[in-house]
């Protein structure tokens, strides 16, 4: 008996350590989305950021990583050349209830096209195979109609839809939590219920 | 301390006052040793938030409050006819983009749950955060456990807008996250009702 999933590969794509050094440049570019900014800057007004703000946001993220142990901040990249994508952070393990938000976010347009599913996946796999949290839940909305589907497709369920609470595009939107257990998990990737 | 000299101001203030309440903003000399004793009562704590019951350090809350105390939007809940302070209400979180809020409540005299005070103090919060801080929602979550909560805040208008699967795990059972909210247009039908 051993372990054979891989949580830190898949087909096209790597999770690393996130290094402020190196992605907090490609990270600043890609906050002119405002539904990436909103994750940099969690209660601010999305804007486009400088290298310097999200360098300093980062390392300070990291350092109270480390401290609380509670905190997880990944970067994602492609295999074949290493280019940074994006990120997956899980900015609060609630350890005593076992669940957590997390995020995937993909910074360009094709690129989340091509491998946000996939990192779907791995997020789900570090979060309900590796830290054994019982419910994984992320936010979207019909404003981001590509990463809502990719949601759905991986499985999530629309479990909260807070009335308008997004803005984008000059429109009010709905807050959905989209929302999976381990147990729906379980079954979507073995056919097993536990 | 408050100066009786200004007493008035405070009492006689048609935003803060309702039937029963009125909200009135924090003296960190009194009311933080309020806290540490409703903090005795676990369940108290327990209803609060999705965090583990715990003691507190009185002088490192005191240089949280002392620290934090500007981005608050904490008040103290007192009842009008013996000036007794009972519970804290507070709006957090605003997402100015949207114009919401989040709020969160506690009565922390348990002989005095159940009795209609934390349903005005969040009347007087509704109140206050729509006609005077331009507020489109107001937002909060509950667990299934706390059925009065519920009940108070359907009472107060909040509609229920979906729930987190089993997020709050106590001694092995595992309860609902219950989201629920209200928008101005909701709340300013049931005053033109009532």
């Amino acid at each position: 008996m051993t372990f054979t999933t891989q949580l830190f590969q898949s087909e096209n794509l790597v999770l690393e350590a996130y290094d402020p050094e190196k992605d907090a440049a490609a990270e600043a570019a890609f906050t002119y989305d405002p539904n990436y900014a909103a994750v940099i800057d969690w209660e601010g007004v999305p804007h486009p950021l400088t290298v310097f703000e999200v360098k300093k946001k980062r390392e300070e993220e990291l350092k109270k990583g480390v401290e609380k142990d509670n905190f997880f901040l990944f970067a994602l990249r492609r295999k074949s050349d290493s280019q940074f994508l994006g990120i997956l952070t899980l900015p609060h393990v609630f350890w005593f209830n076992r669940y957590a938000f997390f995020k995937v976010v993909i910074g360009e347009a094709e690129m989340r096209q091509a491998y946000f599913a996939e990192a779907l996946q791995m997020a789900l796999r570090y979060g309900l195979e590796e830290l054994g949290l019982y419910s994984m839940h992320t936010t979207s909305g019909e404003y981001e109609p590509d990463v809502k589907q990719a949601l759905e497709a991986a499985g999530f369920r629309a479990a909260v839809r807070q009335r308008e609470n997004v803005y984008r595009e000059g429109k009010i939107w709905d807050r959905i939590f989209m929302e999976i257990l381990q147990d729906e998990w379980k079954i979507q990737t073995t056919g097993v219920q536990s | 301390m408050e100066n009786p000299n200004y007493r008035g101001a405070i009492v006689n203030n048609p935003i803060f006052t309702g039937q029963l309440v009125r909200l009135i903003a924090m003296d960190l000399d009194e009311d933080l040793k309020l806290i540490e004793e409703w903090n005795v009562d676990s369940e108290y704590q327990r209803l609060l938030d999705a965090g583990a019951a715990n003691r507190y350090n009185f002088k490192l809350t005191k240089e949280f409050f002392e620290k934090e105390i500007e981005g608050l939007h904490a008040f103290m809940i007192q009842k009008l006819d013996d000036d007794r302070k009972i519970g804290m209400i507070e709006l957090e979180a605003f997402n100015w983009q949207v114009g919401s809020a989040w709020v969160g409540i506690g009565i922390g005299v348990r002989e005095l749950w159940g009795k209609g005070y934390g349903t005005d103090a969040m009347r007087i919060i509704l109140r206050y955060g729509f006609t005077n801080l331009n507020l489109n929602r107001i937002q909060l979550d509950v667990f299934s456990i706390n059925q009065r909560g519920l009940a108070s805040y359907e009472k107060a208008g909040f509609k229920h807008e979906g729930h987190l699967n089993g997020n709050l795990l106590k001694a092995g059972v595992r309860y609902d996250e219950v989201f629920m909210g209200i928008l101005r247009r909701e709340w300013e039908q049931l005053q033109t009702a009532s």
